[in-house]
């Protein structure tokens, strides 16, 4: 059973007692550059239950000042949030603040809302005053659950069951995905009067960002048997990594009553003990939290996706369905639902032929209702018409994943048409004015897009890379070719250098041949031809392994030089005798046998392969 | 009977499918691409690649036909391709800096106008075009030398050409080494998901370290299964992303 109790300390004064009902007013001032206004909603509410309060403030002008708030000790007064948005439209800067307060009335009964003020530019803006009617009837739940309505269900305590003081952390799942809210509930439990204002400690919430849900909440619930006054605090939390995240522990600085001194004076007025008792300060902590979080599912996630997580719609519309080439339009993009509204991703916009397409800007604004966070995030894009006529941006799609279903969502806005009138020249050409010619008419760009696609594609396998052993051939076989040549040119050179070398070098060839040439007269029964050519070749091999001149040799100087550097006698013999024989063939008459002609020829190769053998071992001299 | 009747068909339009000549799917995918069908474009580009057929010419159309699809990540890719078979195409070069106009990237290289000219001129020949181009003037170079060793030494003149030539064959062998080493080490992709979370390891339990918009060219540093190591030169960022989530230059 919850009572209302005036007095108490400011964190219980929020809630309790009936409730009447008020109305929404809306006033504002306007300015040559500046407007505000204000819109309170509803208008009838409980005590208790909670008011929007926003203010808005719209001019041409830079703002960044707040608004001062009129006198509210009606209201408990919460901090809502900020949004703001900038644009540049025509080279003019306008922006809008806007100033949210979410304010619980206190007590029934009518009240006023003053004006809200701005200070600007040395003269001062205000809103007209709102009427809020609050109602004094039952206050319905959750905000204050009265007598007539179920009390809320005992929170777990766990451990502190019995205590007098405790607080509690608590939240309403223990695994969620990357960005997916999760509550967190802080309840303070006494059933001690509170002497002073407690000093409430956050926990620490590394890895989450945090909006608190105001109204906070204050009631009655009864532990084995024993009344608590329980205020509640509510927190939503968003992660933003996935892994195994911890809730830090809250503290609470709080002065009680010392209630050792209650027991020794039984009969003492509880009034008066409260009165003159000056308490304790004691300090309470709660457990830390663990959260597992999970990321975003990697299977099935497209390729668009935006890495929103939440329950999103989508809309899209431009300010103005008609404009002249040149002229600015605004494309907005709003995101509006249930989620992080900050963490938000842009949309992708497509490419938009017959458009210059400057920067995007985006704002903002969270609502907190029912311990639920929602809002809109609005992206505004500046884009130009290149072209007249009726052009079409293409249709828009955004891809969020929905931690309820666990499925990723696609939500789309169709295209959206824009009559473009023809514009100046200067407009035409999509930029700053550029000076034309004198009389010589200038390019004009009328929009701006890839170029067209190939008209011949010819069709290849692909090129395979060239195989190294190409390579090695091709950078290998150069340099041997060269290396060969020079070696030819420096033994031609040698040669030349050194006659009797070059002699002794090509006597074993030209002996074979004249051998040879021989051997063909023999078989033609020339014995002249065959005796004169194997007496030639005896004698020219062996003066060109010697070094003796072939037509000046005499067959006594030959035989000397041959003796003198190791032929054998019996060779030299054979080689005398053979030389005689074919002297005397080659001048006397008759033709030997065939038989005869050929022994002399295996006996002259027989001589010349001696020869060779034994001055091919003999220094050149 | 009524389903071999049906599997005829089937296998009849699939017959027909795979007998459609390279001329036959570029003409289609060209209608396709007049009709604003670009999708239809895509699958036939495709299906000349799928049969080993390729050319910067095929490459450019299909980075115009994912371009016009909104696929500017896919786009950049197959300019990067077409670009890379023939660097000296204009066309392509000027669509691929268009589309890059849509990603928001920092500039690459410095703001030295000499430097970005190099870096160019770097990339106008691939690396096996080179190799060939120093080859040629290497056998060239050689008979040069043959010359001069059987005339020996030659006249003064073709000694000159021949210092001349050397130098060129240096020029373009030093070219073709610098394009290849480039090439092997610094391999580059185009990252196609429309956001790309770049995780500090390769596998999904990894914590995201900074996420990458579609079209954004990165350096590819290695790889480990299904995840791909990216670099973000001008940020000094490292991480991994799904091999699914970006298309390398082949």
């Amino acid at each position: 059973m919850e009572v209302f109790k005036p007095g108490m300390t400011s964190l219980r004064r929020i809630f309790f007692s009936g409730g009447c009902c008020l109305c929404l007013l809306a006033g504002n001032a306007r300015a040559q550059d500046l407007m505000i206004s204000a819109q309170a909603q509803p208008r009838q509410v409980m005590v208790g239950e909670s008011i929007q309060l926003v203010i808005t403030i719209e001019g041409r002008a830079n703002l960044s000042s707040e608004p001062v708030l009129p006198d509210l000790q009606a209201f408990q007064v919460y901090g809502g949030g900020r949004s703001s948005n900038f644009s540049f439209i025509n080279g003019q800067v306008s922006s809008s603040l806007q100033f949210t307060y979410i304010l619980v009335p206190k007590h029934s009964g009518t009240f006023t809302i003053g004006p809200v003020a701005i200070s600007h530019g040395g003269k001062t803006f205000s809103t007209e005053p709102i009427a809020i009617q609050v109602g004094s009837g039952s206050v319905p739940a959750p905000q204050a659950p009265s007598a007539s309505q179920p009390q809320p269900a005992a929170p777990s305590v766990g451990k502190h069951a019995g205590e007098a003081v405790f607080i509690t952390t608590s939240v309403d799942r223990h695994a969620v995905y990357v960005n997916e809210p999760l509550t967190l509930t802080f309840r303070f439990f006494s059933r001690l009067p509170v002497l002073a204002q407690p000093q409430y400690g956050p926990p620490a919430t590394s890895g989450f960002w945090a909006e608190d849900l105001p109204p906070q909440r204050q009631y009655q619930t009864v532990i084995n048997g024993q009344e608590y006054q329980v205020i509640e605090i509510k927190t939503a939390l968003f992660p933003t990594t996935s892994g195994k995240l911890t809730i830090g522990e809250a503290s609470l600085a709080v002065q009680v009553e010392d209630f050792n001194r209650r027991s020794f004076d039984p009969f003492a007025d509880s009034f008066f003990r409260s009165f003159f008792s000056t308490g304790r300060q004691v300090t309470l902590r709660s457990e830390p939290i663990s959260i597992q979080v999970k990321p975003v599912p990697l299977a099935g996630r497209p390729a668009d996706f935006s890495g929103t997580v939440g329950k999103w719609s989508l809309s899209a519309k431009l300010d103005r369905r008609e404009a002249k080439v040149g002229e600015a339009v605004t494309l907005e993009v709003r995101i509006f639902g249930e989620g992080n509204v900050k963490s938000v991703g842009k949309p992708l916009l497509p490419p938009m032929t017959g458009f210059k397409v400057y920067d995007t800007i985006s704002s903002s604004e969270v609502q907190k209702q029912n311990g639920r966070v929602t809002g809109v995030k609005t992206y505004r894009t500046l884009i130009r018409p290149e072209i007249s006529g009726h052009l079409t941006l293409p249709p828009l799609a955004y891809v969020y994943f929905d931690p309820v279903s666990e499925k990723f969502e696609k939500i789309s806005v169709p295209g959206l048409t824009l009559k473009v009138l023809p514009g100046d020249t200067q407009a035409a050409a999509g930029g700053p004015a550029v000076a034309p010619a004198a009389s010589a008419p200038e390019v004009q760009v009328m929009s701006k897009d890839i170029r067209y696609l190939k008209i011949k594609v010819p069709l290849a396998l692909p090129q395979r890379p060239v195989k190294v052993v190409y390579w090695i051939l091709g950078f290998g076989l150069p340099p041997l070719a060269l290396l060969f040549l020079w070696w030819q040119q420096k033994r031609k050179d040698q040669l030349a250098a050194d006659p009797r070398y070059a002699r002794r070098l090509a006597a074993g060839r030209s002996a074979h041949r004249a051998l040879q040439q021989a051997q063909q007269a023999r078989k033609k029964r020339d014995a002249k031809a065959f005796y004169a050519l194997l007496s030639q070749t005896l004698t020219g091999y062996a003066a060109d392994l010697i070094g003796l001149s072939r037509s000046g040799v005499t067959q006594r100087e030959l035989l000397q030089q041959l003796a003198a550097r190791g032929i054998q006698a019996d060779q030299l013999d054979s080689l005398a005798q053979l030389l005689d024989d074919c002297d005397y063939a080659r001048f006397a008459p008759g033709q030997p046998e065939a038989g005869e002609m050929e022994r002399q020829e295996k006996l002259a190769e027989g001589l010349l392969t001696h020869i060779r053998q034994v001055l091919e071992r003999v220094p050149r001299t | 009977m009524k389903h071999w009747f049906w599997i005829a068909i089937i296998l009849g339009v699939a017959a027909s499918a795979q007998a459609q000549s390279p001329a036959e799917l570029l003409k289609q995918a060209r209608d396709a691409y007049d009709k604003g069908e670009f999708a239809a474009a895509i699958s036939a580009y495709q299906s000349l690649l799928q049969q080993g057929l390729e050319s910067s010419e095929l490459y450019y159309n299909l980075g115009n036909a994912e371009f016009k699809a909104g696929h500017i990540g896919r786009a950049i890719a197959s300019y990067r391709r077409a670009l890379k078979r023939s660097p000296e195409d204009e066309d392509i070069r000027a669509n691929l800096d268009y589309v890059r106009s849509f990603v928001n990237q920092p500039r690459t290289g410095t703001g030295n106008p000499l430097v970005q000219l190099g870096n160019q001129v770097l990339t106008w020949f691939s690396g096996q075009t080179l190799a060939v181009l120093a080859l040629i003037v290497y056998w060239a170079l050689a008979f040069l030398a043959a010359w001069l060793v059987l005339s020996r030494g030659g006249i003064p003149a073709v000694r000159w050409v021949t210092a001349g030539v050397s130098l060129v064959f240096l020029f373009l062998a030093g070219w073709a080494s610098l394009r290849i080493v480039l090439d092997r080490t610094r391999q580059w992709g185009v990252v196609v998901a429309s956001r790309a979370e770049a995780r500090n390891g390769p596998k999904a339990d990894y914590q995201i370290g900074f996420v990458v918009p579609e079209g954004r060219e990165v350096r590819v540093l290695g790889r480990e299964g299904d995840w791909i190591a990216i670099g973000l030169p001008q940020e000094g960022y490292k991480g991994w992303i799904q091999s699914s989530e970006i298309l390398m230059d082949e």
